[in-house]
């Protein structure tokens, strides 16, 4: 079924057969016997270079703890369209590094008026990342393989408008699949 | 019909998207799927999708900007070849279309099943 229907799309349009799916929107895709591994290494070497953060010094996570951000802080304000241009090609990293979801969304929320402070997140998770490079989601197959899912929220985890932070993950036996990190759109 | 989604009537065309873009969550889970199917995930580029695919019906457009024939600013144009023509081949072909991913393509034959996801003019299927 799968020959015919690939003879079948070459023959009615002009298409390249690529084989198997190993490079697909930026996303490496390595098949193995007992499972799928993706990741986006070469992703995160060009968004390190695009941003003059190649071969900069490791960090072990993406945040720092319990740091509290604000919209309005003392730092002088910087360069609105970099940090934008950070936000999306982080977000777009979120496909195979969903870790780095939480970090992103919160630094999404400072793309008005980014100042010093916000920038120094945006750098650290670069930073973190520099680090990490290799890291993505392994799909291994497994015999019985249930569907989870999971969510928690943070207790008005925001200084400006305590409204709270909430995020889910659904899994299908090991690999994530679906997930995402959100700020409530009312106060609880 | 015409090939500018946003200005599209609800309910009135078959195709709403125009270009076919699938979901991150939808490609995962079809790679999470398919490895507890212990399936392999295959993948085709389409050369040139914008002249692809052979139309059925009418299509309008309106002239692009920079080519608006002078003296003839109210006319449209009708296309003569789909934009993107995978869509309509699919489901010609028996495929099912997902409700809630339109770039989500699925075929059943006896115990086989295809799943097909297509991105503009990469496809991936398993």
């Amino acid at each position: 079924m799968l020959m015919e229907f690939k003879e079948d799309m070459m023959k009615t349009f002009e298409m390249n057969d690529l084989g198997f799916m190993s490079y697909f929107l930026s996303i490496e895709v390595s098949q193995r016997n007992d499972g799928i591994f993706i990741s986006q290494k070469k992703y995160i070497e060009d968004l390190l270079k695009k941003f003059k953060m190649y071969g900069c010094k490791p960090v072990s996570t993406p945040l720092v703890t319990n740091e509290k951000l604000q919209k309005v802080d003392e730092a002088p304000e910087t360069d609105a369209s970099r940090n934008m241009s950070l936000v999306g090609s982080l977000l777009y990293l979120t496909t195979t590094r969903p870790n780095i979801m939480f970090a992103t969304s919160l630094l999404s929320r400072f793309m008005q008026k980014p100042s010093q402070i916000h920038l120094g997140v945006g750098k650290r998770i670069l930073r973190y990342l520099q680090g990490t490079k290799e890291y993505g989601i392994w799909y291994k197959s497994i015999g019985n393989p249930t569907l989870i899912g999971y969510t928690d929220s943070d207790w008005a985890g925001s200084v400006d408008d305590m409204k709270s932070t909430s995020g889910y993950a659904f899994s299908l036996g090991l690999g994530i699949f679906s997930c995402a990190s959100k700020k409530q759109a009312t106060i609880a | 019909m015409v090939a500018k989604g946003y200005s599209q009537q609800l309910g009135v065309d078959y195709n709403k998207t125009f270009a076919p873009v699938a979901r991150l969550d939808t490609i995962r889970t079809l790679i999470a799927l398919a490895t507890q199917k212990g399936w392999s995930i295959y993948q085709l580029d389409v050369k040139s999708a914008f002249l692809n695919g052979v139309l059925e019906e009418e299509i309008y457009i309106e002239q692009p900007p920079g080519f608006v024939v002078k003296g003839q600013e109210a006319k449209v144009l009708r296309l003569k070849k789909a934009l993107y023509g995978l869509k309509q081949y699919f489901t010609n072909q028996g495929f099912r279309r997902s409700k809630s991913e339109p770039t989500l393509y699925i075929k059943t034959q006896g115990q086989h099943t295809l799943l097909l996801s297509l991105y503009v003019d990469d496809l991936i299927y398993t």
